[in-house]
């Protein structure tokens, strides 16, 4: 490894720890103000970085794979959109509308293979058959969802005199809701649930006989990660004014899996940056070279998975 | 205290654990032994939960547990250990422990709250299974013994009446071995034991009751004395 990389280490690790993180806060801070016009693009960046931890719970510290993450990103998308555009109702009623159907459905698809325990193959068919149907459903059913056409256009409201539709605002709003949840998500994973989900992904039989009831665990991680990934998707259709089906569409999905691998699965912060590079970089790509960011997402997730598969954080980590 | 009453497992027409009875009593160390294939393994994971039973029962003060899950009859306090080591790879000893010793019904309601302080109780067990040293060092880079009193060290730490011990000394040397013998002379009181063992000196020297499975059923159950003296053992265990 080259010294170079071993110095990133040491600064990442030691004592440059907690201005690193500072300097993180301040750029999170600022950047709208700094480059106003890329409030929107920063805004993406963020809400996609709270949807890579969400699904990395479930991938990373669980160690369930799941095809899944978009549908549930895309149904909070749609419900906040179904609630103003067809019921007239408030935004933020779109916000416990998600979550709430969120809850449900992960109930719904993960009972059979993770409370009765068929599986973890199975886990894979059950995401992937929910996604497929949550993609047709979208598209076929133009009543409900507005079809391929989406349901929209609307913006979010004003709350204390701020017009939330603004970029700057909506971005702080945000910024404060990915705080609240990356945090809360960071101290979760933090406690000793953390290492109940680490150490059932490794050796489930010895957890259970450490009297862990391991399927309700499991359970609860697929919820909460399907709760925070329905919100990101609804705090993201705020900030577009349409749920179209690409919100729900398998190419979201494999964009946060190869986020995920590329930041270091089971490491939130890995998955947390990896998504706002990607997602900077793939606007810069679109400039250069269209079709460029796809190839590169592949070549990432080739490069990871084989080469270095504790992905950015492991290689700054020095994991072997 | 764990009665087991008739116990017997069918995969299909081999019948692995053929009508088995025998009784735990408080405090003693009992040695299930047998060749091969005798069904001893079996036997445990009949008890523990990880087969159910085709038929007979596992009381356990009082209660009929056969048929619980594994995490049930662990949380109402019997405890085992593997023949095959079952451990964590990528996590400190010090982890292990700290998921061995806390409470296992509480997770997600203790996530947000103040962290438990466990160190005391985690250093205890550490010591009990000579692991004080490597408290910090992740479990797959210890040697096998050491993995081998990592996986007691687990079984010890749960809040457990009975411990089940499924050959506790596979693949450990000869001092490896004797400490092994230590560790159970020194929990002897402590907990109730039904320790499985191929190495016949241990069993016969920490024993006090052994019962002898042959072809899934019990041969016969005595002091290690009359064991050791019964004719029937004598040629069909120990080759005489």
């Amino acid at each position: 490894m080259s010294s170079r990389m071993a110095d990133a280490r040491e600064l990442i690790r030691g004592s440059a720890r907690r201005p690193l993180l500072a300097v993180g806060v301040l750029v999170l801070l600022t950047v709208p103000i700094l480059a106003p016009g890329q409030s929107s693009l920063a805004t993406e960046a963020l809400i996609f970085a709270l949807f890579a931890i969400s699904v990395d719970i479930v991938l990373g510290y669980a160690g369930l794979l799941t095809l899944a993450p978009a549908a549930f990103f895309g149904l909070g998308a749609y419900s906040v959109a179904k609630v103003v555009v067809d019921y007239g109702q408030s935004f933020w009623l779109g916000f416990p509308v998600a979550i709430v159907l969120a809850i449900a459905l992960a109930v719904v698809i993960g009972y059979i293979p993770i409370k009765q325990r068929i599986g973890n193959v199975y886990f894979v068919l059950f995401t992937l058959a929910f996604g497929a149907i949550v993609t047709d459903f979208t598209t076929v059913t133009t009543s409900l969802t507005g079809g391929s056409n989406g349901l929209g256009f609307f913006s979010p409201p004003e709350v204390l005199g701020i017009d939330l539709g603004d970029g700057l605002p909506y971005y702080y709003f945000t910024l404060l809701i990915v705080a609240v949840f990356g945090l809360g998500i960071y101290r979760l994973i933090s406690s000793d649930y953390g290492d109940v989900l680490n150490a059932t992904r490794q050796n489930e039989l010895r957890m259970r006989y450490l009297g862990y009831d391991t399927n309700r665990e499991l359970m609860i991680a697929w919820i909460v990660s399907a709760a925070v990934s329905a919100l990101a998707g609804a705090v993201y259709v705020g900030m577009v004014g349409i749920a179209s089906p690409s919100l729900v569409s398998f190419g979201l999905t494999g964009d946060v899996i190869i986020w995920i691998i590329v930041g270091g699965t089971g490491t939130l912060l890995g998955p947390f940056l990896a998504a706002i590079a990607l997602v900077f970089t793939q606007e810069l790509l679109q400039t250069i070279w269209q079709g460029g960011y796809r190839l590169l997402l592949g070549l990432l997730f080739v490069v990871f998975v084989f080469v270095f598969p504790d992905g950015l954080i492991g290689l700054i980590r020095g994991d072997e | 205290m764990l009665s087991v009453e008739g116990l017997t497992k069918e995969f299909g027409s081999l019948v692995a654990v053929d009508d088995v009875s025998l009784e735990l009593r408080q405090g003693e160390i009992h040695g299930l032994i047998g060749p091969n294939g005798a069904g001893k393994t079996t036997t445990i994971n009949l008890i523990t939960g990880e087969l159910s039973p085709t038929r007979g029962s596992v009381e356990f003060n009082g209660e009929d547990i056969a048929g619980l899950a594994p995490e049930q009859i662990t949380q109402r306090g019997i405890g085992r250990s593997f023949q095959v080591v079952q451990y964590f790879p990528e996590m400190t000893v010090r982890k292990h422990l700290r998921l061995a010793v806390r409470d296992p019904t509480r997770t997600v309601g203790t996530a947000f709250g103040r962290r438990e302080d466990l160190s005391e109780e985690i250093e205890r067990v550490a010591e009990l299974a000579h692991l004080g040293d490597e408290l910090d060092t992740v479990a797959k880079n210890l040697a096998h013994g050491q993995q081998r009193f990592l996986d007691i060290a687990l079984t010890l730490a749960v809040d457990s009446e009975v411990i089940l011990f499924d050959e506790p000394a596979a693949g450990l040397n000869q001092s490896e071995t004797d400490e092994v013998k230590e560790l159970l002379e020194e929990l002897r009181g402590d907990y109730t034991m039904l320790v499985i063992e191929h190495d016949i000196d241990l069993v016969r020297a920490i024993s006090d009751r052994i019962t002898v499975l042959h072809n899934g059923a019990v041969l016969t159950t005595g002091t290690p004395e009359e064991v050791v003296e019964n004719t029937d053992v004598k040629e069909v265990y120990l080759g005489e």
